[in-house]
C-alpha cells in the first residue's frame, strides 16, 4: 500500500517540478509560438539569483534573517529573468516572430552566450545553495512513507503559480489583450492594442516564470551554468505533449510525463524508465498530433 | 473640386496611392469623409474597396499621398495609434476573436476607447440583446450573422468618431441584414460620427446613402451626392 502511496507521491513531485519547468515555456512557446532555446538558461537565471541572495543573506544581514531568504529570492528570480526575457525580446526575437527556424537558432546562441556569462561571473564548478531550515525534513504520514518538506512547497508553488496565471490570462484585462494578439494580431492592433507592447511583457512574463522554476530547482540539487540545457527538453516536452496553446493541456503533460517515468523507473532502471517514457511520448504524438487538448472552435480555420 | 457636403471633414484622404511590393493596388485616391455623413465606396469585386479601408486603418502603409484624421495627418501612424484617436472599424469577415467570449469581445473596444472608459457603454450593445444572452459563449461559436452583430458592438464599444464599415451585410441571413441596416441608420442619426461604408446592395446604399465614390480599377472613377447616383454608372462601373 504505502509503496503505490509512495509512487503516487514521487510521481506528482516529479509532475510538479515539470509543470513548473514548462509553465514559461506554455506561454513562450504555446501561446506566442516564439521557439526559445534560452529558456533554460531563463531558469538559470532564476537559480542564481537564488543563489546571489542566498550569499548576501549570508554575508552581509544577521544570522537569524538567514531562513527568510528563499522567500525574498522568488521575486527577484522572476524579476531578473524577465528583465533577460524582456530585453531577448526587444533585442533579437520580435524580429524574428513567424521565422522559427531562425529563432531556435539565434536563441540557442543567446543560451550558449548566457552559459559563458554564468561562468564568467561564478565559475564552471556547480555551486550548492543551502536551503532554509524550515524547508528540512518532512511530514510523515505513516511509516515508510515521508513527504519532504521542499517537495510539498514545490508542489504548493506550482499551484500558486499556476493560479496567478491562469487569472492574470484569463480574467485581468492585461490577459485579455494578450489572448487578442496571439489569436489575430493584424485586428487586435486595429482594436488599439499596442501588439508590440504587449509581445514584450508577454515575453517577460513566460520568461520570469522559468525564472521562479530555477529558484525552486535550488531545492533540489546543485546548480551550474548549464542547468538549462537538463531542463529544456523536458519543458518542451511537456509543452507539446499538452497541446500547443492551452495551460490545461501543460498540467495534464506534466503530470502525465511525471507518473509515466515514475513507474517506468520503479520496474526497470532510471535510464530505461526514460527511454519509456520518450517512446510513450513518440507514439503518443504519432496517434494525437496535437497534444493532450487541443483548441477547437467553429471559426479556428479562418 | 467637387460638391462640399457635410461641415466639418472627420475623414480626408489625398492623392493616396497603396501597393503590396512592387504592385500598386491604389493610385491617386483623394476621398473626404464629414460628421453625420454616410459616404458609399461602391464598385465591383476587386478593385480596391477593402484595401483602402485597410489603408485608412494603417495595416497596409501608404506609398504616396496623406490620410487625415480631423486636422491631424496620420498617415505615419500605427492601426493601433489610429484606433486610439477614435478611428472604429468593423471588418470584412468580421474578424471575431474565435477564442474569447463573446463579453470578452466586447471588451477589447474598451482598449481604444476615447474617454477612457472601464465598462462597456451601454449604447453600444443595446441594439444586439442576442449578444447579451451569448455572453459567456466563445464568440467562434456564433453565427454569421451574430459575429457581424459582435463586430459592430466591439466597434461601438470605442465610441468612434469615424466608423469604417467593409462589407457589413456580406454572407449573412437576410433577418439579420435587415437589423444591421437599422443600426446604420441608428448611427446615422446620431450626427456625431462619419461613416465610410462599403455596400453591394445598390438598394441599401441608396436609401442610407449621403455622397458616393465609385472605385474601378485602383482608382476613383466617379463621386457626387448620393441623388447623382444613376443607372448607367451602374452598367459602366458596378455591374459584372
Amino acid at each position: 500500500m504505502e509503496v503505490y502511496l509512495l509512487h503516487l507521491f514521487n510521481s506528482l513531485s516529479l509532475g510538479s517540478i515539470l509543470l513548473m519547468i514548462g509553465l514559461g515555456l506554455a506561454i513562450t512557446f504555446g501561446l506566442m509560438g516564439v521557439i526559445n532555446m534560452a529558456h533554460g538558461e531563463f531558469i538559470m537565471v532564476g537559480a542564481y539569483s537564488t543563489y546571489v541572495v542566498q550569499k548576501t543573506f549570508m554575508d552581509y544581514l544577521p544570522k537569524s534573517w538567514f531562513d527568510s531568504y528563499f522567500i525574498v529570492s522568488l521575486p527577484i528570480a522572476f524579476v531578473m529573468a524577465a528583465l533577460f526575457g524582456y530585453l531577448l525580446e526587444r533585442v533579437l526575437i520580435r524580429h524574428l516572430y513567424n521565422r522559427p527556424l531562425d529563432s531556435l537558432l539565434a536563441t540557442w546562441g543567446v543560451g550558449l552566450m548566457l552559459q559563458q556569462l554564468a561562468r564568467t561571473i561564478f565559475g564552471a564548478p556547480n555551486v550548492a545553495v543551502t536551503s532554509p531550515a524550515w524547508l528540512d525534513g518532512g511530514l510523515t504520514v505513516m511509516e515508510g512513507l515521508v513527504m519532504p518538506y521542499k517537495r510539498l512547497f514545490i508542489i504548493a508553488m506550482v499551484i500558486i503559480t499556476l493560479t496567478s496565471m491562469w487569472y492574470y490570462i484569463y480574467r485581468s484585462a492585461a490577459g485579455r489583450r494578450m489572448r487578442a494578439v496571439m489569436q489575430n494580431r493584424n485586428m487586435a492592433s486595429c482594436m488599439g492594442i499596442s501588439t508590440r507592447r504587449v509581445d514584450a511583457m508577454t515575453f517577460a512574463i513566460g520568461s520570469g516564470v522559468a525564472g521562479l522554476a530555477g529558484s525552486a530547482l535550488t531545492l533540489i540539487g546543485p546548480i551550474g551554468p548549464s542547468i538549462g540545457t537538463y531542463y529544456i527538453v523536458d519543458s518542451f516536452m511537456v509543452v507539446v505533449l499538452g497541446g500547443v496553446g492551452k495551460l490545461i493541456g501543460t498540467i495534464f503533460g506534466a503530470f502525465g510525463i511525471g507518473f509515466a517515468n515514475t513507474v517506468f523507473e520503479a520496474w526497470s532502471t532510471a535510464s530505461i524508465g526514460k527511454v519509456l517514457v520518450f517512446l510513450c511520448i513518440v507514439a503518443f504524438l504519432q496517434w494525437r498530433p496535437t497534444g493532450f487538448v487541443k483548441m477547437r472552435s467553429r471559426s479556428l480555420d479562418s | 473640386m467637387p460638391l462640399e457636403v457635410g461641415s466639418e471633414a472627420m475623414l480626408q484622404i489625398q492623392g493616396l496611392e497603396v501597393g503590396y511590393g512592387e504592385s500598386i493596388i491604389l493610385r491617386d485616391i483623394s476621398l473626404k469623409v464629414s460628421k453625420g455623413q454616410v459616404v458609399c465606396l461602391m464598385g465591383r469585386n476587386g478593385v480596391g474597396k477593402t484595401t483602402l479601408i485597410r489603408a485608412i486603418m494603417g495595416v497596409l502603409p501608404a506609398k504616396k499621398g496623406t490620410i487625415s484624421y480631423g486636422k491631424t495627418d496620420i498617415t505615419k501612424k500605427s492601426p493601433d495609434q489610429r484606433a486610439r484617436m477614435g478611428i472604429g472599424y468593423v471588418p470584412q469577415g468580421r474578424e471575431i476573436f474565435s477564442q474569447l467570449t463573446v463579453e470578452e469581445n466586447i471588451q477589447i473596444g474598451l482598449e481604444a476607447n476615447r474617454f477612457g472608459r472601464k465598462a462597456v457603454p451601454a449604447e453600444a450593445t443595446v441594439e444586439f440583446p442576442v449578444l447579451k444572452q451569448m455572453a459567456k459563449r466563445r464568440g467562434g461559436d456564433l453565427s454569421g450573422g451574430q459575429q457581424q452583430q459582435l463586430a459592430f458592438a466591439r466597434a461601438l464599444t470605442s465610441e468612434p468618431e469615424v466608423l469604417l464599415l467593409d462589407e457589413p451585410t456580406e454572407g449573412i441571413q437576410p433577418s439579420i441584414v435587415q437589423d444591421i441596416q437599422n443600426v446604420i441608420h441608428k448611427l446615422k442619426k446620431r450626427g456625431d460620427l462619419a461613416i465610410l461604408l462599403v455596400e453591394q446592395s445598390v438598394e441599401f446604399v441608396l436609401e442610407v446613402g449621403d455622397y458616393f465614390y465609385v472605385l474601378d480599377k485602383g482608382a476613383i472613377v466617379a463621386e457626387g451626392p448620393m441623388a447623382m447616383f444613376d443607372e448607367s454608372l451602374l452598367m459602366h462601373h458596378l455591374s459584372v
